[in-house]
């Protein structure tokens, strides 16, 4: 995708000619990082694993150390600085700012209007582990600003936060000069292209619980299943070969005398008895690691069905919607306060895939109305109408010039998956009393 | 943070009241509280007993839908903090914010406030507190220290508490310190006695405790974890004894295990937490075990050591060019307790010579000899106005805990073609 993007980048340049080409790149920043840390840390981990019946343990340890964490960064940027804004890149490096190192939250880079008309662009690409857990994330996209126009294409990935689109987006911009040019409102149509949102593990795979479930394990997750027996259990077959067991309750010793037990047992037959039988799982290499049935779907069963699923998703390939847009953006700086905010509503919305999220939205009615997952039925490409949002706000006031107070964020909430990230605080310099 | 507050308030009241302010002089108190989007998880599916398990005719399940949305992630911080800028650092605080600087947020991250040498004598303090959540995990992070800076000597009391990394120490320092002026440029030699104070580090389980290894394991869920065992069978024999069958695997014939008779486990609160022996000890044992352990060792409390300390600081800056660069090292050490870290050397040597931990016999107090240090380095480098390289790290290694960050980089910019 970055390489894609960057061909992009130099293919609208080449467009223009040497000087504008120059132009275009002038002024841009190019950076690269690479951060490590230490990991959280984790306590090794003891298990009993023989001697119970000896009293003699054997002990084993798990060593749980987690490898450190750690981000490469890259990206190229010309992004118009607003006022309020921190000093980054190397002129200011070293002089009171500092260096750009993909670590950076600017807040409004998701805003839809920056400072300068013309071309702005950021390319952002970072990659990393955090407590175990592989990420990328990343984030490029392309604008013009006109007098009346706005033109936007990009891409976003949030690893962590499981958001992933591609957009493009044209409006049309009116800023008042009544209202002193601070303020923009914009309307237009928006493209988004994403994965599958929206739909759940019953609605995108219904083999898993709609068929035989011991075939669909061994063959989804390349595992096998096979029955054990306790030969004194077995009381013959039947005409049809089938083996007959006997069924025993299961008795515990309360207050003197065997009772049967409560509940359902270890064995799911439902009556809490012991049937001579059941079933043992073994993995891909043959190692036994559930003994019966129960401990399978209760302890292994749901991290492969999460997986399972994963894939199929990924394997339905992204959808589309086109969605009308409405924005405003507002922009003040004085010395001694300041305000920046935008917010983007996308109220009716074009589905044109089976997975789009127009029919997610109806999947979720479905449910409401309490309809069966397996019976929902889809529907063709059609309009259909669900807020998604996108808002953020950077303020900031010096009450004296020792005391401030700063306000910055932004909440992206499409396809009903929020992303967000708020920051809120004081700072106080003591001068004298 | 309570008695570090009061600790800096009495030091203060030592002074007269013109000094009390001028300790207090240009300091900065901050807040900030920070909240973001956590980890995105989807929801798990279980299937459950319905009644009619293995029945081939009727091989629905029941399904259970287990939403697992973590809580929004968050941070607040509190701090104050008098620390000299070194002339590389970003500006920060009131008067900088929205006019090139930056606000303190307190997510923000000073490697040179591990530096033995500051930029200014006198005092310099810093109170960092912040409580976290990441994806539904609460830590705390925290430090504290009081620093007098002298022409010949150093002075330095700190609390550091990285509860996400486990290490919490509380250090008292004392160094004699030698300045060599240099062009841009100034280097210092230090010399001194640390005194640290941290929980039990470095023992391994068997030897903290050996209740869980020398009692029958059963016995000993029941005594320290509260769990309740309840045995069921499907009969027994005439003698009176439960019915243990040999249990055969269908298609190899190979012997598995036994069944028949089994054991049920139930939590403190009578909760049935597993219908066999072996679920309980391989799903939910190991678990509680390890939660134990940290228990007892917090139980031990603090233990003590006081450490022969070196440093060496150097600091240059030039608008082109900036190293600032810090390391301190711990070679010797006389361990007070029965678990400072002395004994926890001694421990790991027994291990090394592949003997049974349970055979550890813990030393006196004594001398030590390992190697704890900490070390950063703070390096910027503008080859031409438009392209500069950087790094800037810190590495603490204490009883083999170590703590790091580490960054590089290369800053261009693009300035015609």
């Amino acid at each position: 995708m970055l390489k894609r993007i960057i061909i992009g980048l130099l293919m609208v340049s080449s467009l223009f000619g040497q000087s504008l080409l120059g132009n275009f790149f002038k002024y841009s920043t190019a950076y690269a990082s690479f951060s490590l840390n230490a990991p959280r840390y984790q306590d090794d981990r003891f298990a009993i694993v023989g001697g119970l019946s000896t009293g003699d343990l054997v002990v084993e340890r798990t060593d749980r150390n987690l490898k450190p964490d750690f981000q490469t960064s890259f990206g190229l940027r010309k992004v118009g600085r607003f006022q309020y804004e921190p000093k980054r890149g190397v002129k200011g490096a070293g002089k009171g700012g500092t260096w750009y190192d993909g670590s950076e939250q600017n807040a409004n880079e998701s805003a839809t209007f920056g400072p300068v008309k013309g071309w702005e662009y950021l390319i952002k690409f970072s990659e990393g582990r955090q407590w175990g857990n592989d990420y990328v994330n990343q984030e490029f996209w392309l604008r013009y600003i006109g007098d009346y126009v706005m033109a936007k294409v990009g891409m976003t990935e949030l690893g962590l936060e499981d958001i992933h689109y591609t957009h493009g987006d044209l409006r049309l911009h009116l800023t008042p000069e009544a209202l002193g040019n601070k303020f923009h409102v914009s309307v237009g149509v928006k493209h988004r292209n994403h994965p599958v949102y929206g739909f759940d593990a019953m609605v995108l795979d219904t083999t898993w619980y709609r068929g035989q479930w011991w075939q669909f394990a061994e063959k989804a997750f390349g595992i096998d299943d096979n029955m054990w027996y306790d030969e004194s259990m077995l009381e013959g077959y039947d005409e049809n070969g089938n083996p007959i067991w006997t069924h025993d309750e299961l008795l515990e010793y309360v207050n003197g005398e065997w009772v049967p037990i409560e509940g359902d047992g270890p064995f799911w037959n439902g009556q809490g008895e012991y049937w001579g039988h059941d079933w043992l799982w073994r993995d891909a290499d043959g190692r036994i690691f559930a003994y019966t049935d129960r401990e399978y779907f209760v302890y292994h069963f749901p991290n492969m069905l999460e997986e399972y699923i994963g894939g199929v998703k990924k394997n339905l390939g992204n959808q589309n919607e086109t969605s009308l847009v409405l924005g405003v953006d507002f922009y003040h700086y004085g010395d001694n306060w300041w305000l920046h905010t935008w917010g983007n509503w996308l109220p009716v919305h074009y589905g044109h895939d089976l997975y789009a999220y127009h029919n997610a939205a109806h999947y979720q009615d479905h449910l409401t109305l309490k309809g069966k997952p397996h019976e929902f039925k889809f529907k063709d490409a059609m309009w259909h109408d669900w807020n998604d949002y996108d808002m953020g706000a950077i303020f900031g006031v010096k009450v004296r010039d020792n005391l401030g107070v700063f306000a910055e964020g932004r909440y992206l909430y499409y396809w009903e998956r929020p992303a967000y990230d708020i920051k809120l605080g004081v700072n106080y310099q003591f001068m004298g009393f | 943070m309570k008695k570090l507050l009061i600790g800096l308030l009495l030091t203060t009241s030592l002074f007269g009241e013109t000094e009390f302010w001028k300790f207090f002089k240009y300091s900065t108190a901050y807040a900030g509280f920070n909240l973001s989007s956590p980890k995105w998880e989807d929801d798990r599916y279980i299937l459950v007993d319905d009644g009619m398990w293995g029945n081939i005719y009727l091989p629905v399940p029941e399904i259970e839908k287990e939403e697992r949305n973590y809580e929004p992630d968050f941070d607040i911080s509190l701090g104050i903090r008098k620390i000299g800028r070194f002339q590389y650092e970003p500006k920060r605080g009131v008067k900088n914010a929205g006019v090139g600087g930056d606000w303190y947020k307190g997510d923000e991250t000073n490697f040179n406030e591990s530096a033995t040498i500051g930029r200014v004598t006198g005092w310099e303090y810093l109170l960092k507190y912040s409580t976290n959540r990441r994806w539904d995990e609460k830590f705390v992070s925290q430090e504290y220290y009081l620093r007098y800076l002298g022409n010949n000597f150093i002075a330095k009391v700190k609390y550091l508490d990285l509860e996400l990394e486990d290490l919490t120490y509380f250090e008292n320092e004392l160094r004699f310190r030698k300045q060599f002026d240099l062009p841009n440029a100034n280097l210092n030699i230090s010399v001194g006695v640390s005194n640290r104070n941290h929980p039990v580090y470095g023992f391994a389980p068997q030897a903290i405790d050996s209740v869980w290894y020398t009692t029958p394991w059963y016995a000993f869920a029941n005594e320290q974890f509260g769990f309740e065992w309840k045995m069921y069978t499907v009969g027994y024999t005439e003698e009176g004894w439960p019915i243990w069958e040999i249990m055969y695997d269908d298609e190899t014939g190979e012997e598995i295990a036994l069944g028949g008779t089994d054991f049920r486990w139930f939590d403190e609160n009578g909760n049935q937490v597993t219908l066999t022996n072996n679920e309980f000890y391989s799903y939910h044992y190991p678990r509680l075990l390890e939660s134990w352990f940290e228990e007892k060792a917090k139980e031990l409390g603090n233990q003590s050591e006081i450490s022969l300390s070196l440093g060496l600081d150097y600091y240059k800056y030039t608008e082109k060019f900036w190293v600032h660069a810090w390391g301190s090292l711990y070679p010797v050490h006389y361990g007070f307790d029965k678990y400072s870290y002395h004994n926890a050397v001694s421990f790991q040597d027994h291990l090394d010579e592949e003997l049974d931990p349970r055979d550890f016999k813990f030393e006196d107090t004594g001398v030590g000899q390992w190697f704890d240090y900490d070390l950063g380095a703070i390096i910027g480098f503008k080859l031409q106005d438009n392209l500069g390289f950087y790094t800037e790290g810190k590495y603490l290694n204490y009883w083999e805990r170590p703590s790091y960050e580490l960054k590089v980089g290369l800053n261009y910019q693009i300035l015609g073609m």
